[in-house]
């Protein structure tokens, strides 16, 4: 054996030690970094001790019977929270979980969601749910727990009055087979059932009082202070709005809203001549008043096309067939226009009897989602037709 | 992950945005190029007014007379409280009741006060504890209860009132309205009445709301048409259980009844009525009916018949006559057409709660307007009359009059329209409270209203309430309202019914800066009371050529009669007698007549005006 191929006795002891040495130092590295790790390196959550925290790794460790990992104490110290209603505590452990969490991400999200409407913050609440909703989309979560997201973001946006943004969500309730009679009238019937309601309101004002300065959740105060007949606040909170923001379509609904409610008719005219150009996406009640608008100053044609519109997204919106009627009134008939408005006039007949049907056809009442069902088809509102008759026949169904 | 997802947003929308090309129809749209982004310095314009523009100038054309009303209670001897079996379970038939009637007992011109009432539920047919009251006018400021006296004892469960003098004897009879059979009491004349609703032929046993006394026909004779409300038992009423609610129950929605089908019936001057529900075609059209107001609404010298009903379309009905040797009367059929005159649903295409109705001329353009009040959280609705001769065309004018928003916090029954104020134009009054007491839920509806006044500025409406008296402070469960002039000083005053309060007459107390004409027109051809008969002042005393127009109307209010004269007030500049020149259209034609310009009138048909006080 050539004694270059291996190093003298006396060279090789030293260095086997300082390899020894290096080996147990990493060792004692990895092992440290193992069995203690992120509550060095990780801040904890606000709210959360270290005594907590310690406390949360041995309950993990007592139930799983392994060590957790910072996300996994995290996750429990904010469930354990929840449990207990600290609500806020709750709050700021889900807010250490990334949405990209592959185990975590997407329920942190949604209950962190629904107790931020524990805590009246609509805003963040929203931008929760819609984050779970995302994930729902990338990833093929429960469509039960979809559900539950979507069912609270079209609450959060029915509350604040955005009833044209909740569109594709109740839709996807639908999709579903989640939808509950409730979402569905509220996917068909924005315009039929009763949006200002005091519980409604109360609630809005505990949002606003959690996030004053949300544009949203002030447009909707607006328009529920218009809807109660307090419009001199509503004007004071609009007047307000609309210098912050005198090109944002909402508040110019609203304005409009206020000004055709007052019946201050010049009102009205100015901030229609002063309106942006009419665009499809705008919302739905700002392009009725555009109607209305036309329909006093007689053009027919354009007024036509404007409920037309909103007739397109929102096929039982009893005002806008009103104001299709207006129209046609007033237009030159044609034996068609003739026959047209006299359908309308049958259809508007039968929107005002749907309107009051909407509390009867209820989660204890299949025959009366039955019967509306059969005005949609009427109506030859298909969609909502099928979509009715399905939660009929689940209702019927014995659970 | 995030913002990589907010990038693609954020992408998509710009390409949205940047491709998307202008939609054909913004043409001409929204005429105004967009207003600039908003800068530190860019200065957005005061929000508008939500009055109208013109107030001040209109200030200046005429003095505001303020409307005021004093309250007389128990203190003038109208000692009366509605009694309705309140009895935990919130039924339906507890809710409605009710009206109050103004008849002239004794012919002596002071108009008295009939109030109906209701009894304890199931009903009872021997249960006389809580009857009707009829109350004689004795000065204008103090009532005797004549009930006992009179005979007029209504028992059962009693809800609206009607006035005519159906045998054409020269004292008005009185209809009522029960649950199950109807009233007539006929005045005798000598201070009693007797019930003759079965003698008469009046069989239907519905649950009767309003009703309204016209000739309907033309033959001179009174007719009869009584609103029906909806199906309902006393015995096994429908209960609505709610956990929550301290009684353990809550008021049912009126959506969960079935409609009673309106009454017809046709006088065969002979003493009888005819029912012609059905030969009319009337039994059609089934619905929730609480308020009626029979007038001419298009100017063609017929009747029409309008009902308010609850959550449902309204009807209007035009009558069509056609006289037969056959037949013991003309027959009539109604033809339908509230949906095409616009009358059915207000504006934003809904089905209001009908509950009262009134007409009157608001916007003086000569054609009868209507009025009608509604739900909490709805609001009152005014259609103004834009018809012509034989065509119906209305308008809603709710938010144009300033009527809509005051009324969102209140939920109507009563209503009547008249120049409070004798400013030339007419004003309203309206009952309101809640039909179920919800305060439990904590939502803000109140179960006591205010009663509200509203002034007519030239067309536009502002709440006086407040400035109208101490009473209207008061929280009321406001039911009928109806208009006379009790104390005979040329002023309208009202009679409220209330639940569970006392009912009260307002006697008006306006400052008075006109004088006024007041007529009570007599038919002889026509029926003795000629609903429907128009009366045009052609010129004031001044010479001047006027164009206002009154309507005798049948029916009105909530289950209220109110006194059938014409109030004309002379607004004149100066105190000289001048005569002043009406046109009447009766049923029968249109005569001319000059009469002095204030005082009370009595107008026979076909004879010259009597001027029968100062």
């Amino acid at each position: 054996m050539p004694l270059a191929d291996t190093p003298p006795e006396s060279a090789t002891q030293p260095r086997r030690f300082i390899s020894l040495l290096a080996i147990c130092t990493g060792v004692l590295i990895v092992v440290l970094a193992i069995a203690w790790p992120d509550a060095t390196a990780q801040p904890l959550p606000e709210g959360v001790s270290a005594e907590d925290y310690e406390r949360a790794v041995q309950d993990w460790r007592g139930i799983f019977r392994t060590e957790p990992a910072y996300h996994d104490v995290v996750m429990l110290l904010a469930e354990t929270a929840l449990r207990r209603r600290q609500h806020e505590l709750a709050v700021s452990c889900f807010a250490e979980i990334p949405s990209d969490h592959e185990r975590y991400g997407a329920s942190a999200r949604l209950q962190e969601g629904q107790v931020l409407i524990t805590l009246n913050d609509a805003v963040a609440a929203e931008q929760s749910l819609q984050e779970y909703l995302q994930l729902a989309r990338e990833q093929s979560l429960p469509e039960a727990d979809q559900a539950v997201a979507l069912r609270w973001l079209t609450w959060l946006m029915a509350v604040q009055l955005r009833f044209e943004e909740r569109v594709p969500h109740l839709q996807r309730l639908i999709d579903l087979n989640q939808a509950s009679i409730y979402d569905a009238k509220q996917r068909f019937f924005p315009t039929l059932l009763i949006w200002a309601s005091a519980l409604g309101r109360s609630r809005l004002q505990e949002f606003i009082a959690q996030t004053p300065g949300n544009l949203s959740l002030q447009i909707a105060q607006a328009r529920y202070l218009t809807a109660a007949g307090e419009l001199q606040d509503a004007r004071a909170q609009l007047q307000l709005l609309r210098e912050q923001h005198p090109q944002n379509p909402t508040v110019l609904m609203a304005s409009l809203e206020l000004l055709y409610e007052a019946g201050a008719d010049e009102g009205f005219e100015q901030i229609c001549t002063q309106l942006p150009p009419w665009e499809a996406t705008e919302p739905w009640l700002l392009t009725r008043f555009r109607g209305e608008y036309h329909l006093r100053k007689q053009n027919w044609e354009t007024a036509s096309l404007r409920f037309q519109h909103v007739l397109q997204q929102d096929p039982a919106d009893p005002a806008s067939t009103m104001g299709l009627i207006r129209c046609l009134e007033n237009s030159q008939q044609t034996p068609q226009e003739a026959e047209r408005l006299k359908q309308l006039r049958n259809r508007s007949l039968l929107l005002s009897r749907m309107r009051v049907q909407m509390s009867e056809a209820n989660a204890e009442s299949p025959d009366a989602v039955l019967a509306l069902a059969a005005h949609c088809r009427e109506l030859e509102m298909s969609e909502a037709a099928a979509a009715l008759m399905a939660i009929a026949a689940a209702m019927n169904t014995p659970q | 992950m995030l913002n990589r997802n907010f990038l693609w947003l954020s992408l998509c929308c710009l390409i949205t945005l940047g491709c998307s090309g202008p939609d054909p129809s913004t043409t001409s749209d929204d005429t105004a190029p967009p207003l600039p982004a908003a800068t530190g310095t860019h200065q957005v314009p005061a929000f508008p007014e939500l009055g109208p523009a013109a107030a001040d100038d209109r200030d200046n054309v005429e003095t505001i007379v303020p409307i005021r009303f004093k309250a007389l209670g128990p203190e003038s001897g109208l000692d009366f409280v509605r009694f309705d079996d309140f009895a935990g379970q919130h039924r339906l038939l507890e809710a409605n009741g009710g009206g109050v009637a103004v008849l002239d007992v004794d012919a002596d011109s002071l108009p008295d006060i009939f109030f109906s009432n209701g009894c304890r539920i199931p009903i009872a047919a021997d249960d006389r504890r809580t009857p009707g009251s009829l109350f004689r006018n004795i000065d204008g400021t103090s009532f005797r209860n004549i009930s006992t006296a009179s005979g007029l004892i209504q028992t059962g469960l009693g809800f609206g009132c009607a006035v005519a003098d159906i045998d054409n004897d020269g004292f008005q009879d009185l209809c009522v309205t029960r649950y199950g059979s109807n009233q007539i009491w006929l005045n005798l004349g000598d201070g009693t009445f007797v019930e003759s609703a079965a003698e008469m032929g009046l069989t239907d046993t519905s649950w009767g709301s309003s009703a309204a006394f016209a000739d309907l026909n033309g033959d001179g004779n009174t007719d009869l048409y009584i609103v029906n409300y909806v199906r309902e038992s006393d015995v096994t009423p429908r209960l609505c259980p709610e956990p929550a609610s301290p009684d353990g129950y809550i008021g049912c929605s009126p959506a969960l009844f079935d409609a009673a089908a309106d009454c017809l019936y046709l006088s065969d001057g002979q003493g009888r009525f005819i029912d012609a529900s059905r030969s009319s075609g009337l039994d059609q059209h089934p619905g929730k009916g609480l308020g009626v107001v029979i007038c001419d609404l298009d100017g063609d010298n017929q009747p029409e018949i309008y009902v308010a009903n609850d959550g449902q379309a309204n009807t209007l009905f035009r009558v069509q006559t056609s006289p037969t040797i056959e037949q013991q009367v003309a027959a009539v059929k109604l033809t339908e057409q509230a949906l095409s005159a616009n009358l059915a649903l207000n504006e934003l295409g809904y089905a209001q709660a009908g509950m009262g109705v009134t007409a009157a001329d608001f916007d003086r353009n000569g054609m009868t307007d209507l009025f009608l009040t509604h739900f909490f959280g709805d609001t009152n609705t005014l259609y103004e009359n834009h018809s012509q001769p034989g065509n119906l065309l209305f308008r809603d004018g709710t938010r144009r009059s300033g009527l809509g928003p005051p009324s969102r916090d209140k939920l109507g029954f009563g209503t009547v329209a008249a120049d409070f104020n004798l400013d030339g134009w007419c004003d309203l009054m309206t009952a309101n409270g809640h039909v179920d007491d919800r305060t439990w839920l904590q939502d803000g509806q109140p179960f006591r209203m205010n009663a509200q006044v509203f002034a007519n500025r030239q067309g536009r409406f502002e709440e006086v309430s407040s400035d109208a008296g101490e009473w209207f402070s008061e929280p009321q469960l406001g039911r009928g309202l109806a208009a006379a002039d009790f104390n005979r000083d040329g002023k309208i005053d009202a009679v409220v019914s209330s639940q569970l309060q006392q009912a009260t007459v307002l006697l008006n107390q306006s400052p008075a800066l006109n004088s006024a004409v007041r007529i009570r027109f007599c038919g002889r051809e026509s029926s003795r009371i000629p609903a429907g008969l128009t009366l045009e002042v052609l010129s004031d005393p001044d010479g001047h050529q006027m164009s206002a127009a009154q309507t005798l109307v049948a029916g009105g209010s909530y289950q209220s009669a109110s006194e059938q004269l014409l109030t004309i007030p002379m607004i004149t500049s100066n105190e000289h007698n001048g005569m002043i020149r009406l046109r009447v259209t009766w049923p029968s034609g249109s005569v001319i007549s000059d009469i002095l310009h204030n005082g009370f009138w009595v107008w026979p048909e076909g004879r010259t005006p009597l001027q029968v006080s100062h």
